[in-house]
């Protein structure tokens, strides 16, 4: 396990009560309510919640990619410096440098009319300059880093002919080409079959070990949460209800609601169990 | 490629053939006898006679048909002895009113029509894929709402009615422009400009505002898509994002519209050539109908055809360089 | 009940033989010509009456394929089907309409599989009519369904939209159960439902079987989901039956490297954590 070691005074990332709440014909609807935490390097913090529990509206927060109706309140800090509210042109500055994101379907979050050696080349060139030509031999490098053979070649292919597995490493390459301080994963691996979801996984931690990246973990698999993280948020309804190490939120739940998360989900290991309904009061299917 | 290229022409061929049979089938053997409206008021059954054996059309209806094919590849000859009219290949086609050749019709027309359709299609080019992209990055505002009025507007207004608005006030009301006319290029480069701006103003309406409505649906489709996600979550300017990212996948579908289209008018502007009274195609095509000139009906046809069927094949083989999906599949 | 399911459990209530599926694919490049692909490849199952067969594989294993060849809505290239011993192969007409209402299928997205202009009611009588059920209650069979389910009968009035994801799903099943089959298959019916919901979906199909001795063929890829719910287990990859066996069998001694393989890649929860969290929680419930 690895161990978390705060380097300097400020973290690495630093969220304050922060809320995101939408504009809609009656009022207002607050999506993420006064949630803290913060990130340190070399650290992964895991959000785990299901579908409308604003866990995914936080990291879009965090990179201040909300859609323009949206209001935020509250702070993010990034290397102690306040990130909320700071103009597109700074933000955007931050964006791939200091800060990156992987998605959910890397399919869809790829460009089809572009190589991915270019998708990962103007991603390097943004904010490094330098010709096309220089950054398209980072991105080969980039793709090699994160296993993909052949890569040399492979950077003019376009992404509809690589595997789901491939693309979504193809999309790693492209967050981590300029060795980001913290990297935010949404649900990463949810769109893959299990042995490539265990492939990534992998290939995360290593890129970690290497690099030593603050890594913000989003997913609704718990099973996958206890696994990546040494930290973790437990989310419902954009709010946190609990949150602690891995090892306190699995093995000692206070919350009703973990709780309930905890005995619903089906456990390979474990066949006799029924699955307990989880009747909080606070599940969506009511 | 090349195999399919072939495909394509073979099929295009296939095509063309059946457009002739069914327009020839068509104009030919249900509409009235062309003898009779060659010969006019006063005539007689011999003469009538005579001028059938001259088109052919005593002949049954297949003979008829494969001699026009045939003049098509090896020209034809009508008539006999001193009064045979030579129609050299490839002959579309005699026209007995006016003593042409089809195909020496169409080509002394083309020209204009081009003009108008070259004209035209830069004008709703350029203001109909901007205001989209225009609109679409603007969406809601009043510049979005303003443009997409003005483009319902020229969607459902007919042509012949902008052209007669437009008219009056342009050209005898403020007379800041001449009236619609085909002058040569090269004595009064100015004056030719001014003289097909209308045309071309009254043919782009339409189509841009068609053309904008479009591109800007595309285009706020293409803005939520995750990959333009993904081009901010890298760190990229707007300017990519937008020009490399949303514009390209917007404008794709375009790319094939405007073949379309573009093809299509080259056949002729029937409504404003006509409105207009300037001789291209579309001109010829109304005339021709209005005294059942069937030769030159028949000709236009089949030319308007070709051209749409070979903008098609060119569209098709375009669209696999500008989609990578489309050219190349899992490796 | 139980007595007759066990009277009928030596003759399968469905047996596919030697099923085999192929597609003619493009060879890739727009302009290649086709070859012929294999996305099926002599698999046979049998499904027996009070029993749960679980299909497994990862994407592309052909599972999806088998079930739609099963369900009568993709034609076999080669291969029978006999259903209570009559062979269905090539059925059509009347026996076909006999077969529809013996084999129904629970999808996986309940909201693109519900007609959204449609009534709950409709909805779930509308099979009634294909399969040309006459002179049965329809108010009554409506609210005995909905209660089935776990619905208030009173919302029959009601538009899919009205519902939560779980309820929609729930919709599905009632329609599966409307024509009283004695086959449901369950084609990733709990994948897109977050796990509270899932748990409850997954009691649900349980007490349904214990109720009424459905067969069930259920396609999966969650493994732990499958070990939850299935009485036998057949894993597909590449189009082949890679192993078949009952679940304890499969999941506790796969014999097979891929079955393997596929079982270790799931990620699981520290097993020490949850026995302490299970100490935890009985201690907490004194």
């Amino acid at each position: 396990m690895k161990k978390v070691e705060p380097t300097g005074p400020a973290p690495l990332l630093e969220v304050n009560d922060l809320t995101v709440s939408f504009a809609a014909r009656a009022g207002t609807t607050t999506v993420v309510h006064g949630i803290s935490f913060s990130v340190e390097r070399n650290q992964t913090v895991g959000i785990v919640g299901e579908s409308g529990s604003g866990k995914s509206m936080t990291s879009l927060a965090i990179m201040g990619l909300l859609p323009a109706k949206s209001s935020t309140t509250g702070g993010i800090k990034l290397q102690g410096e306040e990130i909320l509210g700071a103009s597109e042109r700074h933000l955007r500055k931050l964006r791939g440098e200091k800060m990156a994101m992987v998605f959910q379907d890397p399919l869809s979050s790829l460009n089809p009319y572009y190589t991915v050696g270019m998708q990962i080349a103007e991603a390097y060139k943004a904010h490094r300059g330098g010709s096309m030509r220089a950054a398209k031999l980072v991105a080969a490098d980039a793709m090699g880093r994160v296993g993909i053979t052949d890569a040399k070649r492979r950077v003019d292919h376009y992404p509809h002919q690589f595997s789901g597995g491939m693309r979504q490493r193809i999309m790693i390459a492209m967050a981590m080409c300029c060795e980001p301080d913290l990297l935010i994963a949404d649900e990463p691996t949810t769109a893959l079959d299990v042995t490539v979801q265990a492939q990534i996984l992998e290939l995360m931690a290593q890129l970690q070990d290497e690099s030593g990246t603050g890594m913000v973990f989003i997913t609704h698999d718990l099973a996958v949460v206890s696994q990546v993280s040494q930290h973790v948020l437990v989310m419902n309804k954009g709010r946190v209800v609990e949150s602690g190490s891995t090892e306190e939120i699995f093995s000692n739940p206070q919350d009703v609601y973990t709780q309930a998360l905890l005995d619903a989900i089906p456990r390979i290991d474990d066949p006799i169990r029924a699955l307990k309904k989880v009747d909080t009061g606070l599940v969506n299917d009511k | 490629m090349i195999t399919y290229l072939i495909r394509r022409v073979l099929a295009a061929v296939g095509v063309l053939a059946l457009v002739a049979l069914l327009t020839y089938w068509i104009f030919f053997a249900l509409s009235a006898d062309p003898a009779v409206m060659i010969c006019g008021k006063t005539c007689s059954p011999e003469r009538i006679d005579q001028i059938r054996a001259t088109l052919g059309v005593d002949q049954p209806f297949m003979t008829q048909f494969f001699t026009f094919i045939g003049g098509i590849f090896a020209g034809r000859t009508y008539g006999t002895g001193a009064n045979a009219i030579e129609c050299a290949a490839p002959c579309l086609g005699f026209s007995f009113q006016t003593n042409q050749s089809v195909l020496e019709m169409i080509g002394d027309r083309m020209p204009v029509s081009i003009t108008i359709a070259v004209g035209a299609a830069i004008l709703w080019l350029l203001i109909g894929v901007s205001a989209g992209v225009l609109s679409a990055v603007k969406q809601g505002t009043w510049w979005d709402k303003a443009a997409m009025m003005v483009a319902l507007s020229g969607i459902s207004l007919p042509n012949y009615f902008i052209a007669l608005v437009l008219q009056y006030v342009l050209v005898v009301e403020l007379q800041i422009l001449p009236f619609p006319s085909t002058p040569a290029f090269g004595d009064d480069p100015m004056f030719w400009f001014k003289s097909y701006l209308m045309p071309w103003t009254v043919l782009a309406f339409g189509y841009a505002s068609m053309y904008a409505r479009l591109t800007r649906t595309n285009m706020i489709d293409t803005l939520g898509e995750n990959f333009i996600r993904t081009a901010r979550a890298k760190g990229l300017g707007s300017g990519l994002v937008l020009g490399r990212h949303a514009l390209r996948p917007s404008l794709t579908p375009i790319v094939t519209l405007f073949g379309m289209d573009f093809a299509g008018l080259l056949g002729g502007a029937l409504i404003t050539e006509t409105v207009f009274g300037l001789n291209g195609v579309g001109k010829l095509t109304s005339d021709a109908i209005s005294k059942n000139d069937q030769p030159v009906i028949m000709g236009v046809t089949l030319m308007a055809a070709l051209f749409v069927i070979v903008a098609n094949i060119i569209v098709d083989v375009l669209y696999t360089t500008l989609d990578p999906r489309v050219r190349t599949k899992v490796a | 009940m139980s007595i007759v399911i066990d009277h009928l459990r030596n003759e399968p209530l469905l047996e596919a033989k030697n099923l085999v599926r192929e597609f003619q694919v493009s060879k890739g490049g727009a302009f290649a010509g086709t070859e012929t692909f294999r996305a099926v490849d002599d698999v046979s199952l049998a499904m027996h009456a009070g029993r749960t067969m679980a299909l497994v594989g990862e994407s592309g294993s052909g599972k999806s394929t088998t079930a739609r060849m099963i369900a009568k809505l993709l034609d076999v290239t080669s291969g029978a089907m006999f259903f209570e011993g009559e062979d269905v192969t090539k059925a059509s007409d009347a026996s076909l309409r006999r077969f529809r209402a013996n084999v129904q299928v629970v999808f996986q997205d309940p909201f693109s599989s519900l007609n959204p202009k449609h009534t709950v009611d409709r909805i779930i009588t509308a099979p009634l009519d294909y399969q040309g059920f006459k002179g049965v209650d329809r108010r009554l069979l409506v609210k005995n369904l909905l209660e089935r389910v776990g619905l208030n009968p009173d919302h029959s009035g009601r538009y899919p939209s009205q519902f939560s994801g779980g309820q929609a799903q729930r919709i599905g099943i009632a329609r599966a159960l409307a024509v009283e089959p004695k086959l449901v298959i369950c084609d990733e019916a709990v994948s897109a439902l977050d796990v509270s919901v899932q748990a409850q979906v997954i009691n649900l199909l349980r007490e349904l079987q214990q109720e009424s001795g459905y067969a069930y063929l259920f396609i999966a890829h969650d493994l732990a989901v499958v070990r939850q719910i299935a009485d036998d287990v057949a894993v597909m990859n590449k189009g082949k039956l890679v192993e078949q066996g009952t679940t304890a069998e499969v999941f506790d001694n796969p014999v097979q490297a891929y079955t393997q393989a596929l079982l270790s890649a799931v990620p699981v929860i520290n097993p020490e954590w949850e026995i302490r969290r299970q100490e935890n929680m009985g201690r907490m419930a004194q």
